[in-house]
């Protein structure tokens, strides 16, 4: 009696139960010491806040057959506008050449409309280019991005580097976004002092139909305002992207596309 | 109890909501370095000049504007230039800069003085001041000076300005008797000294770290006992240590063949040189003080060229052990340690070089018949080509700072006649001053340390 009284007594005090309290107690104890380590040792627990981020770089296949031709002077004088405009069209015979071969693979085998609406819905999924560049842990050093920047010894852009995957809206998408930083680049300057300080600052832009910017926003500061407000000049400077294709506005216009500087 | 819950589900929870946004982040890259623009203000002339003072004033004028230029990928330097102001307007449109350097000279104690204060614009502050008497007897290497300290106050690191340039010359060669001397000069190609008398020929000179010993190689004749018992006249290769305080030299080694190549260890104490009594040629490590040497390739095909990071932990050199003339790496506190290829292209490469930080590695490697400098990092990425259509380009050497390279480039002329002289460029390849002309021909720049 006095002891089914004391534990209704108990219940009274303590509603969770003195185990259940305990337990809910060493679970957060739990958490929070794992998420203390994630944040000292570098762990990913929990993921950042860019897990849906798709992060892209140019990349650059670099086949080291012989010595460079060009030389630094030669890379940097390049005028970024027609070295784009050149891989455009470059990529274009590329992309003819891949569909003409698709072409005798699916008469032979003839699945042609199965197999290019499989394409199609592969080409929906998140891209898988991302991930091949960017790994976890293996972020490029700021010399490796200038070399990179500098396109020496380039071969080939990697643009294609999944193929088909390009294909529809999200290749359209994809090809329009890696093609921004080239019109970025010229204007993204600093001074001596902000340079090689490991900065890195991320700027949401909001691009028009017509390709114009509409609205940037710091997305990731930097902590350092001036190096802020270089990357926001940058921009602001840049003023117009081409205008991209009627499949890609809402993606453009929502703010999706973040430009990481440098990365 | 459930304020701690509702506490904890908001600090994750937060988490959770950041993760829907969908985004895509694009790279842009590096950042170009924007050039500060640089103004220096006319000279305020507050002394009356006697003799020749005057002229050294002007004199000091152009060297400090012409210093700054070398580093033109860091600032542009203003041509048109406002009058001096001792307390400069810092909205002022003549000024438009991010630094001003304002200039006067005055008297004092019947001496003649100087006063230069370079000046933050952009922060609108005084970032430095020079004040010094001005040594008109050596008006070039007080200008040095001071535009040293100008650029200090700057960018806080030291500058070239006060470093010289050690070289070899072939000036003073008759018509069937070649030699090749040493010589130093200004790093701007200025002041040109000779430093050996030998009558011989000299070659791969090198720097202490404290810029007071000078290690270089002379060929010369020795009689040897030939095979028929007669005596024979060889050639050997043998290194000199020259002291270029007291000015004077000792043969620190001349084992049979050569002793060549050789660079002071980082604190000075040892150098490391090639030799190549055991036949083939090898690296080994020699202590200054007692002699003693101690192997440190070992592979049987050669080992030449050593140079050494700025700690002494890493050592490049050029091996054939691929069976191409290729660079290497290795730590050299052992033999044969962490031995690490870093070229695998190229078809003769030549010369590799730290930079400072030994984090590059520049050298010269045969291209279409000719030899053009190239930089690598030391890690074996990130190749990339300094010289292009610029002459037979070889011999490149890092200044103290890193920001440069000297190196030599040839000129053929005609089948007998060639012109070989040294230039410097900066880290990017942009070719930035011929230093010597018509002083014969000349080889392997060595930059001095700070």
């Amino acid at each position: 009696m006095t002891e089914s009284f004391l534990h209704s007594h108990r219940f009274k005090n303590d509603p969770l139960g003195k185990f259940f309290s305990l337990a809910l107690g060493a679970h957060i104890l739990l958490a929070m010491i794992a998420y203390i380590i994630s944040f000292v040792f570098n762990f990913q627990f929990f993921e950042s806040k860019n897990k849906n981020a798709e992060i892209i770089q140019s990349a650059v296949r670099v086949d080291v057959v012989g010595m460079p031709k060009f030389t630094v002077q030669e890379l940097k004088n390049l005028d970024p506008a027609t070295t784009s405009k050149g891989q455009k069209a470059d990529s274009a015979p590329a992309k003819a050449e891949v569909e003409s071969k698709s072409d005798v693979e699916f008469k032979s085998t003839e699945k042609k409309i199965k197999l290019s609406s499989l394409f199609s819905s592969l080409s929906n999924r998140p891209v898988e280019k991302a991930k091949k560049i960017k790994k976890k842990g293996s972020v490029l050093s700021a010399k490796e991005l200038n070399s990179l920047a500098l396109e020496g010894n380039k071969v080939s852009e990697g643009q294609s580097l999944v193929g088909d995957s390009l294909k529809g809206a999200q290749g359209a998408y994809i090809e329009y976004v890696s093609s921004m930083p080239s019109y970025v680049r010229p204007y993204w300057k600093l001074p001596s002092y902000l340079l090689n300080k490991e900065l890195k600052a991320r700027i949401r832009v909001f691009v028009s139909q017509s390709g114009r910017i509409i609205k940037t926003e710091i997305y990731e500061s930097s902590g350092v305002p001036e190096f802020d407000k270089r990357a926001l000049e940058a921009l602001k400077k840049t003023g117009s992207f081409p205008a991209p294709d009627k499949s890609i506005w809402t993606r453009l216009t929502s703010g999706d596309v973040i430009l990481g500087f440098p990365l | 109890m459930f304020k701690l819950i509702t506490v904890v589900f908001l600090i994750f929870g937060l988490n959770a909501f950041s993760q829907e946004d969908a985004v895509t982040i694009v790279a842009v890259g590096e950042a170009e370095q924007e050039k500060d623009a640089l103004v220096f203000s006319k000279f305020k002339e507050d002394a009356k000049y006697k003799g020749e003072e005057g002229s050294k004033v002007k004199e000091l004028e152009t060297l400090l504007m012409e210093d700054f230029k070398f580093y033109r990928h860091l600032f542009e330097v203003k041509e048109e230039r406002p009058a001096y102001t001792a307390s400069p307007n810092f909205e002022d449109d003549s000024i438009k800069s991010r630094y001003l350097i304002t200039m006067k000279t005055y008297e004092q104690e019947n001496a003649l003085w100087g006063e230069f204060k370079v000046y933050d614009v952009v922060n609108k502050r005084l970032a430095g001041t020079v004040n010094d008497k001005i040594w008109t007897s050596n008006i070039r290497k007080f200008g040095h000076s001071v535009a040293n300290r100008l650029y200090k106050s700057i960018t806080g690191n030291e500058s070239i300005f006060n470093t010289k340039i050690v070289f070899i010359s072939d000036r003073t060669s008759r018509k069937d008797d070649s030699r090749k001397e040493v010589y130093i000069m200004d790093f701007d190609g200025e002041k040109k000294q000779r430093i050996t008398f030998k009558n011989s020929l000299i070659l791969s000179p090198a720097i202490s770290p404290d810029n007071k010993s000078l290690l270089f190689t002379s060929i010369e004749s020795r009689w040897q006992k030939s095979k028929d018992g007669r005596p024979r006249k060889v050639q050997n290769l043998n290194l000199y240590l020259y002291d270029l305080v007291t000015r004077k030299q000792k043969v620190i080694s001349s084992t049979e063949g050569i002793n060549s190549g050789a660079i002071f260890s980082a604190d000075g104490q040892d150098i490391y040189l090639t030799l190549s009594n055991l036949k083939n040629a090898d690296i080994y490590k020699m202590n200054l003080k007692t002699g003693k040497k101690h192997r440190i390739t070992t592979h049987f095909l050669d080992d030449v060229d050593p140079h050494i990071n700025e700690d002494g932990s890493m050592m490049t050199f050029l091996s054939g052990r691929s069976g191409k003339a290729m660079i290497y790496t290795m730590d050299p506190s052992k033999a044969e340690k962490d031995v690490k290829r870093i070229s695998y292209v190229g078809r003769f490469n030549a010369a590799p070089r730290f930079s400072p930080d030994g984090k590059e590695i520049v050298f010269s490697s045969w291209v279409d018949n000719r030899f053009d400098i190239y930089k690598i990092d030391s890690t074996g990425n990130n190749l990339v080509r300094l010289t292009k259509d610029f002459g037979s380009n070889e011999e490149p050497w890092f200044s103290p700072d890193g920001q440069f390279i000297v190196f030599t480039s040839q000129r053929v002329i005609s089948s007998k006649k060639a012109e070989q002289d040294i230039y410097i460029m900066n880290r990017d390849g942009e070719i930035i001053k011929k230093l010597t002309n018509n002083y014969g021909k000349t080889f392997t720049p060595r930059w001095s340390n700070f």
